[in-house]
């Protein structure tokens, strides 16, 4: 990876989810387990609820109030918790391993199942992440590259603590004589 | 310069009753150029800002499914921010507030961006979203980003943005079918949950963050890289050198891996005769020495130029080469009207059909995935490569040299020319006869070139090198087994009993349920110039394509355990009106290769159409019209080369 996560500056944005009232706070930082902000957020009645993801905050509009005038801020109070965070926040495995298994879901795998092929995350073990890869993308020559690729990227960018990512399998080629995809390793 | 040259004033009043939709982008953003695509207007495009300083208007069209719709589309002036700061600033803050007289304000905006200089087009993009009005984005320069190493998803930046994106290329074309659609309906475009933040460190946190979340980066500057790319990727010499490093390509499998070749041949032809001295019970002995060691092996006397096919290609890849070479031949694809991902399809069909096909899975039209579904099988997959090799091998001497050149390399050239020319036409016809469907950009990683890791060289040879041992070893050897029974089978012991060796095993042969089945199929295919035992081999090809290697090896190995590749030389005809002409002369081995180029033998692929498209239908077309191609091409490929060679 040469693009390291050491991002001094905090990066968030919005996105609309399916639910209306429901909105992704995106940000590359690390999150950690609870954010007393998102609380605050609540008893002040701006928000119902909230959650915390894999990469992003997910936070439900109170009754009555609009995201126009709440989404504003939202933003600034989270902008400035994320301002405050410690680099690279403690997670328990499980919770780590949990937050992987989500990014990939929602990062990657849709690219794997684009191409006919399926990514998933195998286990999480100090520093290392092991995905299972399946499907079709072998006897493509562009396939197999970018989704090593993708993988590591997406998840350093947002768990810093993952220095290695490996495949579990090796690509069976079954019917293929194929003219590979480099697996690249550095 | 001021904008004089533009058409009469009545271009400028918007069509009545349809939406108008205002373009607002930086000068030289290539704005003018998608005004000009989605109007058809002519107006002046260049690279000098301000070509458009007055007010243009023209009407877009859009065939969607309820007929056609109608928009206005206003070409604002070019303009790097929202608040004025020069005269024709003014004028597009002015029309976009309302403010300008006798002009009422757009009711959309569509802002137009270089993809290339995407991050410091951001405070654009916010203020024209914080207007309050749909507004979409239309990205430009999408294949320079690409060729100059930048990259952009663009459905991630426009789920980021809240708003819709397209991607487009000027100056082909490319993803205004998308741009059309999404023109046509600007009230149905999503709207940007809340609009971008005003506050300077928030501002730069939500640029950061949806340019990360679209995995953008900007084009690099690799000064060396975009140096070699702009000979590489020229449209003339860029094309010229593509053809001249495929053509090297061959010529250094046929010259040099020749040697190697004999080496591995010896090594087999001793292997058999061992396994006949050692082994005691004749039948067994047959079995190994010509049905296995006989029929494998004479796939596997191919493996060196296997490897180095691999090993070159290894080393394009790692080098940076192949990007370039696809992006290329895309240039050329987009000619017959097939778009990017299709071209993915076709280039994982030079390894094999099936994941080509499966590629196919990524096409949003059914009607484009099944057109290409049709074609990807005439390119040639590596399965055909032994069949070739073998082939041509018969066809001209090892030793000939057409000037410096090897004849076989380029006849290998010519084959796999002959696949790709004829995927793509045959693509083109099914697209124009089948279907109609958008053009849309390929986007294209271009890596910056570098010198090739041994490892990741060395990790791919392995991978392509066990992959066709493996398939020796199961489909193949399967496959060959089974044939040897057929062709072995009845026994007829009674008969032969008192003839020679040799001449019993050829009354056997030519008396076995394989001559038999191989018999009856015959006449079909005597104008070709085939004889029955090439039948067999063609039947047995079904199964992969290389059992047609191991089936002539067991059939001419039969008579003479020999070298068996000589042996094809001297076959001759047994019976009919040709019996005693030699089997293999020039023509039929012409006639061989375009029916191997052109045949869906391949089972597998016939399943995997089947899988794909849900139905017996299209393969069932596919294998047709390429059966018939391939027998109609191999007659006249036939009957061409007797009236050449008399």
């Amino acid at each position: 990876m040469s693009s390291g996560p050491a991002t001094t500056t905090v990066s968030l944005h919005p996105q609309a989810s399916t639910d209306p009232q429901m909105l992704r706070w995106v940000t590359t930082a690390t999150l950690p387990a609870e954010l007393p902000v998102l609380d605050r957020l609540v008893a002040d009645g701006v928000l119902a609820r909230s959650e915390i993801g894999a990469g992003e905050i997910r936070t439900w509009l109170a009754d009555g109030s609009s995201w126009d005038t709440a989404g504003p801020v939202v933003r600034t109070a989270l902008f400035a918790a994320l301002r405050q965070l410690p680099h690279t926040p403690a997670l328990s495995g499980e919770l780590l391993a949990e937050r992987i298994a989500e990014l990939i879901a929602r990062e990657v795998a849709p690219v794997a199942a684009s191409h006919g092929g399926g990514i998933t995350v195998e286990s999480v073990r100090e520093g290392v992440l092991t995905v299972a890869m399946t499907g079709a993308c072998h006897g493509c020559s562009l396939g197999h590259k970018t989704l090593d690729d993708l993988v590591r990227e997406t998840v350093t960018a947002h768990f810093p603590q993952i220095h290695t990512v490996r495949a579990a399998n090796p690509r069976r080629s079954r019917f293929t004589l194929g003219i590979p995809g480099l697996k690249k390793s550095k | 310069m001021t904008a004089a040259c533009h058409g009469p004033d009545a271009s400028v009043e918007p069509t009545p009753g349809t939406t108008r939709i205002a373009l607002v982008g930086s000068p030289n953003a290539g704005k003018t150029s998608v005004y000009n695509q989605l109007t058809g207007m002519r107006a002046r495009t260049g690279n000098y800002p301000g070509v458009t300083v007055t007010r243009t208007v023209g009407t877009g069209r859009y065939k969607g499914p309820d007929g056609i719709v109608e928009f206005t589309i206003e070409d604002l002036p070019g303009t790097y921010s929202l608040h004025p700061i020069s005269p024709d600033e003014q004028i597009v803050a002015d029309v976009l507030n309302g403010e300008m007289t006798g002009i009422t304000a757009p009711e959309s905006l569509s802002v137009v961006v270089d993809v290339t200089v995407l991050e410091r087009s951001m405070s654009l993009i916010a203020q024209a979203m914080s207007l309050g009005k749909p507004t979409m984005i239309v990205l430009t320069m999408i294949d320079e980003l690409a060729t100059r190493g930048g990259h952009v998803d663009i459905d991630a930046f426009a789920a980021a943005m809240g708003v819709p994106v397209v991607g487009v290329v000027g100056s082909r074309g490319k993803g205004f079918d998308a741009l059309r659609r999404l023109l046509a309906a600007p009230q149905d475009w999503p709207r940007a949950p809340i609009a971008p933040p005003r506050d300077d460190d928030e501002f730069n946190a939500w640029i950061t963050s949806v340019l990360d979340a679209a995995r953008y980066r900007a084009p690099e500057p690799d000064a060396r890289s975009a140096r070699i790319d702009r000979l590489l990727l020229h449209p003339i010499f860029g094309t010229l050198i593509f053809f001249a490093v495929m053509f090297l390509f061959f010529q250094v499998i046929f010259t040099v891996a020749a040697p190697l070749q004999d080496l591995v041949e010896q090594g087999f032809g001793w292997l058999g005769t061992q396994a006949a001295e050692l082994i005691p019970n004749s039948m067994i002995a047959g079995l190994v020495a010509n049905g296995i060691i006989g029929g494998v092996g004479a796939v596997l006397v191919f493996i060196p130029q296997i490897m180095l096919m691999f090993l070159l290609l290894a080393l394009l890849e790692d080098v940076g080469y192949m990007s370039r070479a696809a992006f290329l031949v895309d240039r050329v694809m987009a000619l017959t009207g097939l778009e990017g991902r299709a071209f993915v399809a076709m280039l994982s069909s030079m390894a094999c059909a099936v994941p080509g096909i499966m590629a196919t899975r990524t096409m949003p039209s059914s009607r484009d995935r099944i057109a290409t579904s049709m074609a990807a099988p005439l390119m040639t997959c590596s399965a055909r490569l032994p069949v070739y090799i073998l082939l041509i091998g018969l066809l001209v001497d090892n030793s000939s040299r057409v000037g410096p050149f090897s004849t076989q390399g380029i006849a290998m050239f010519g084959m796999y020319l002959l696949g790709g020319v004829s995927a793509m036409l045959a693509a083109g016809v099914f697209k124009a006869r089948v279907l109609g469907g958008e053009l849309l950009p390929f986007y294209m990683e271009m890596p910056p070139y570098r010198f090739p890791s041994p490892r990741s060289v060395a990790l791919s040879l392995w991978d392509s090198t066990r992959a066709f041992l493996q398939r020796a070893g199961t489909i193949i050897l399967a496959t060959s087994i089974v044939l040897w029974f057929l062709l072995n089978l009845p026994t007829r012991t009674a008969e032969i009993a008192g003839m020679s060796e040799a001449d019993a095993a050829a009354h056997v042969l030519d008396n076995s349920i394989a001559a038999s089945i191989g018999k009856f199929l015959a006449p079909i295919f005597e104008p070709l110039g085939f004889d029955w035992r090439i039948v067999v081999g063609l039947i047995g090809a079904m199964a992969a394509r290389e059992v047609f290697i191991s089936t002539m090896g067991q059939i001419f190995a039969a008579v003479d355990p020999e070298n068996p590749t000589l042996l094809l030389t001297s076959a001759a005809w047994t019976s009919g009106p040709h019996q005693g002409e030699l089997l293999f002369n020039t023509p039929t081995i012409v006639a061989l290769l375009i029916f191997f180029a052109y045949a869906l033998l391949c089972m597998s692929t016939v399943a995997t159409i089947r899988r794909e498209t849900n139905s017996w239908r299209w393969p069932a077309i596919a294998w047709t019209y390429m059966i018939v191609l391939a027998w109609v091409g191999a007659f006249l490929a036939r009957q061409l080369t007797l009236a050449l060679t008399g």
